[in-house]
């Protein structure tokens, strides 16, 4: 059973983050929600969502709170912490700088 | 990334604490949470137009298996070590109370191993490192001097030698000088003899001791004509002063002076054996360079090795040789050389440590050994365990860490008790040891934090090693094949094997290298004990007197309390005769303290290079007599010595057979000369023209209290005519009745004589001889102790590896029967297995005792220590204890019933 790479893993982390900042999402949603903004290219398998939703709420990125669903169900609700929109951010700029570098050495070369 | 910029860590904390201790709780969340998702995910297949049967179907599909989610998710919470971890190590718990003999074997021996390396190390650390008392103790060194004409060390230096090392302020921090003395104090209930220490200022502040009251030494304390001040030891103060808390500025009475105390220092701080400190108060100017009654004591610099202080001493000593050979022709091949303080204080201890730290860590991989084949045998038992594991989908960093937390139970269980026993045994162990031979106080050597480290870090090591070999045998099993095949067949485990044969053979060899080093103690102890001593010791009192100068300022009148307390102790009933000596023999003598200069008449050739030298006593009329030597030529002393008498002589065997080889020493005279190492109280012979002749020649006696110490030529000269007076003497008494019941009586012999008058060192000589032997008797016990241990864990150890063989190779042997083999040829078969593995570790042993012969030769005597014989009996004890181990398993296999072994299929 081989883990995801940490490039992988990151980047899941990242688009979780970033999909929680709007506003306070179940786990459902935010799959939907990356799929739908991402047009399909991006799915996120459940087995890796929940994995990574519980170490971001570990390392206190984000915090989980049981509400109600659209459905009128109990769900699990994510929001973004203040020191996860900070870690957002820097992670955000990361990735764009790291993306923008990538895309210029496939462009020149 | 940098997580840790931002972690939050109390409500990290509360999470993992919630993840540990509520897990029904999270698990429930967890549980709801995943339902959840697989409900949306239903209702969109079914949105999708799907059949709701098949909706639940697809979607279970698509999110993969839930149970590996929410495993992962448990992972991913981080507190799954730690339920793994209790798990483990409840699961290992019951594995070894499913076999509690092996464990408690394998607990056991750790404990031993684990135990004797904490005392042991606690031992050494006390006695060796020091650490605990002194902060600068490894750049505290003397400064002694190499003479080659006198072959031996000069540790006395005169005042211009120390004045001269004191300006190489290049390589020493600081230099100071001492001096060791003996003093009478009084004016408290009862005299009492304490050692005192005249040192410089500097001597005391350079140990970076502080006192715990008062001050120590100013300079201006130190000069010539200062203030009579003194310093006391702890004890001291403890003992003689009840511990007054307004001791200072008092005025204690030694050796007749008034000394007032300005200080006490620290408990344990034994500066040079002293009991108190007097400033020296040196005069700088002072230019004689034959007057040496100090040593040297210095610092090192920070950085500065042994080596360049070396260096610069050998320049020092050139400018000497170059300066003042002409008329000090001693200084002619000088030497000056830094000897470390440790070394100096315990150099007769030190090889015994050595040998036992080195024996304990051949006991401890003895133990890693035996454990590990114990321990590798049962891995192999449980490798359908492992295998069904693997199979249920266990990742190999799983059953690894699974098997590490085994080893570590065990190992740590182990650890903790041999921890435990070394608490419990290490006072009797240094109780066993006379404390002359302990260069520290019994009470600091204890268990420290040192050697729990040691402990910890030895406990820790085998638990990792001992789970870490088995795990990755594991890892490398082949899951198909291990579980078809059935436990009791030849298993294909060769690498297991040889691992097994390898440990026992490493067992077998160490155990050699500590059972030969015991078994050569042991002769080295016999031969000891063959020493000839020279005189009777039994039924033979000895204690010292030291005469203040205050009290008994002229010659005559030490003579005359001698005389008068030789008569009154001959009364006492139970006494056969009693002598007085300047040192008694075994006892009172380093080696440069006594050596006197002499030419013999006649001879002028042996002046050409050099006096000869010899040790010196002056005795009483009665000594010969009382210490029970032979008279072997000539007369002792009788009346005939008198003062106006023409002076005579005494010399010993020895120097009778290396002088006058013939035969004929008695009649032929001798002049004395030159004086070495003259210390205040002691007995100066006369140098000059006075012809000495010898009129007797007596028996070798042992003059230090190291037996093996070669023995150099003696001289000894008549009380009654010496010039100078012997302020500190021996009193030797011969007994009819047990010696030590008579002390109370002389005692008040000697008190009705001069009633201010203490005796001290009271002790039988039968009592120094035997701690003559402590530190060597010490060293064989525990030698053959960890010898006798050795041999017993490889004997298990073997014994342990051939019943698991035969155990496993029942089906075979049955086979071996059924076809007709015979009783004796499955002895045969069984024996040889052991027998080959003992064979190499033997080998590889002696080549091991080999190896450390020049460890074990500091400590023999009389035996070499690669002694062929001695190697060649404890090979064969070795082997024959391994038979034995060998013969059980190999009688048990030779009843195997073939119908049974076979059927066990």
């Amino acid at each position: 059973m081989s883990k995801p790479t940490d490039l992988v893993q990151g980047t899941v982390d990242l688009l979780i983050l970033k999909t929680v900042a709007l506003r306070p999402m179940h786990g459902w949603a935010i799959a939907q929600r990356i799929r739908q903004v991402s047009a399909d290219v991006l799915q996120v398998n459940q087995g890796a969502l929940y994995p990574a939703l519980h170490r971001l709420e570990q390392q206190g990125w984000i915090r989980a709170e049981w509400g109600e669903s659209e459905n009128n169900r109990r769900a699990k609700y994510y929001s973004l912490t203040r020191a996860g929109k900070k870690f957002l951010h820097q992670e955000q700029a990361n990735w764009e700088r790291l993306s923008s570098a990538i895309g210029l050495v496939l462009r020149t070369s | 990334m940098q997580p840790t910029a931002y972690l939050r860590w109390p409500t990290k904390i509360l999470l993992r604490m919630r993840s540990l201790f509520q897990r029904n709780r999270v698990d429930q969340e967890l549980e709801e949470e995943v339902r959840f998702h697989l409900d949306q995910q239903i209702a969109e297949e079914i949105a999708a137009g799907m059949a709701p049967a098949d909706a639940r179907a697809a979607a279970l599909r698509k999110i993969g298996g839930v149970e590996q989610v929410k495993e992962e998710c448990r992972d991913s919470r981080g507190v799954q070590l730690v339920q793994d971890l209790v798990e483990d190590v409840r699961y290992g718990l019951r594995i070894f109370a499913r076999a509690p003999l092996l464990t408690m074997v394998i607990v056991f021996i750790l404990a031993i191993g684990i135990g004797a390396g904490t005392a042991i190390y606690s031992l050494i650390d006390a006695c060796l490192l020091h650490s605990h008392i002194y902060p600068v103790v490894d750049r505290w060194d003397v400064v002694h001097a190499y003479s080659p004409a006198r072959k031996m060390f000069i540790n006395y230096l005169s005042v211009p030698e120390i004045q001269e090392v004191r300006k190489l302020g290049d390589v020493f921090e600081a230099v100071g000088a001492i001096r060791g003395d003996s003093f009478n104090l009084t004016g408290g209930e009862y005299p009492e003899h304490v050692l005192g220490t005249y040192v410089t200022a500097n001597a005391i502040t350079m140990t970076q001791m502080a006192p715990i009251l008062g001050r120590t030494f100013t300079e201006e304390e130190d000069r010539p004509g200062g203030p009579p001040v003194a310093l006391l030891s702890y004890e001291l103060w403890k003992r003689r002063y009840a511990g007054d808390p307004n001791i200072l500025g008092q005025a204690i009475r030694a050796n007749g002076a008034a000394y007032t105390v300005i200080g006490v220092m620290p408990a344990h701080f034994n500066l040079w054996g002293g009991e108190f400190w007097i400033p020296l108060q040196m005069n700088p100017s002072d230019t004689n360079r034959s007057d040496r009654r100090n040593w040297i004591i210095t610092v090192l610099r920070k950085g500065v090795s042994e080596r360049a202080a070396n260096a610069r001493l050998a320049v020092l000593a050139k400018q000497l040789e170059e300066q003042h050979a002409s008329s000090m022709p001693e200084y002619r091949g000088w030497d000056l050389r830094v000897w470390n303080v440790v070394e100096a204080v315990i150099g007769s201890v030190k090889p015994a440590l050595l040998v036992l730290g080195f024996a304990v860590a051949m006991l401890i991989l003895i133990v890693c050994a035996n454990v590990a084949v114990l321990l590798l045998a049962r891995s192999t038992g449980r490798r359908r365990e492992i295998a069904v594991r693997v199979a249920l989908g266990a990742g190999t960093g799983r059953i690894l860490r699974q098997l590490l937390t085994e080893s570590l139970v065990l190992s740590l269980t182990g650890g903790a008790l041999g921890v435990a026993a070394a608490y419990a045994f290490l006072p009797a162990l240094v109780r066993a040891i006379p404390e002359t031979y302990l260069p520290t106080a019994p009470e600091l050597v204890r268990v420290n934090s040192a050697a729990l480290g040691v402990a910890a870090g030895i406990a820790v090591a085998m638990g990792v090693i001992f789970g870490i070999v088995p795990g990755r045998q594991a890892s490398r099993l082949d899951l198909i094949d291990t579980l078809k095949e059935s436990s009791n067949k030849i298993t294909s485990d060769r690498s297991g094997r040889s691992a097994r044969n390898l440990m026992v053979v490493a067992e077998v060899a160490l155990s050699l290298v500590v059972v030969a080093a015991a078994a050569l103690m042991v002769q080295s102890y016999k031969r000891l004990e063959g020493i000839q001593l020279g005189f009777r010791p039994d039924h033979l009192l000895s204690f010292s007197v030291t005469l203040p100068e205050t009290k008994y300022p002229a010659a005559t009148q030490v003579r005359e309390f001698f005389d008068r307390a030789l008569d009154s102790i001959a009364a006492v009933p139970g006494v056969e005769s009693a002598a007085a000596v300047s040192g008694r023999p075994m006892v009172d003598r380093t080696a440069d303290l006594t050596s006197q200069a002499f030419t013999i008449e006649g001879r002028p050739g042996e002046n050409a290079r050099g006096a000869e030298s010899a040790d010196f006593r002056v005795a009483s009329a009665g000594f010969f007599r009382t210490m029970g030597m032979a008279l072997l030529q000539g007369r002792t002393f009788s009346s005939q010595d008198g003062r106006g008498a023409p002076r005579s002589v005494v010399i010993s065997e020895m120097m009778a057979r290396t002088y006058w080889p013939k035969g004929d020493a008695v009649g032929h005279r001798i002049h004395l000369g030159q004086q070495y190492g003259r210390r205040d109280g002691y007995t100066a012979a006369e140098t000059g023209d006075i012809p000495l002749e010898i009129v007797g020649v007596v028996s070798d006696v042992r003059q230090t209290r190291i037996l093996e110490d070669p023995l150099r030529p003696e001289i000894y000269l008549p009380l009654d005519q010496q010039e100078s007076a012997a302020r500190i003497m021996a009193v030797m008494v011969r007994t009819t009745s047990d010696p030590a019941q008579l002390t109370p009586a002389i005692r008040k012999a000697v008190a009705a004589v001069d009633s201010e008058q203490p005796i001290y060192d009271v002790s039988t000589m039968d009592e120094i001889v035997a701690d003559s032997f402590g530190a060597k008797r010490l060293a064989l016990v525990l030698l053959v102790m960890l010898g006798s241990i050795a041999l017993l864990l490889s004997s298990l150890g073997l014994y342990a590896l051939v019943a698991y063989s035969v155990s496993h190779r029942r089906h075979e042997i049955g086979v071996r029967v059924a076809l007709g083999a015979q009783a004796g040829d499955i002895r045969r078969l069984v024996l040889l297995q052991g027998v080959r593995l003992v064979g190499l570790g033997v080998a590889m042993g002696l080549a091991g005792a080999l190896l450390t012969r020049r460890l074990m030769q500091s400590l023999l005597y009389g035996v070499s220590a690669n002694d062929p014989l001695t190697l060649l009996g404890v090979s064969a004890l070795l082997i024959g204890a391994a038979l034995m181990a060998c013969y059980i398993p190999a009688s048990s296999a030779m009843r195997t019933d073939p119908m049974i072994a076979l059927r066990h299929e």
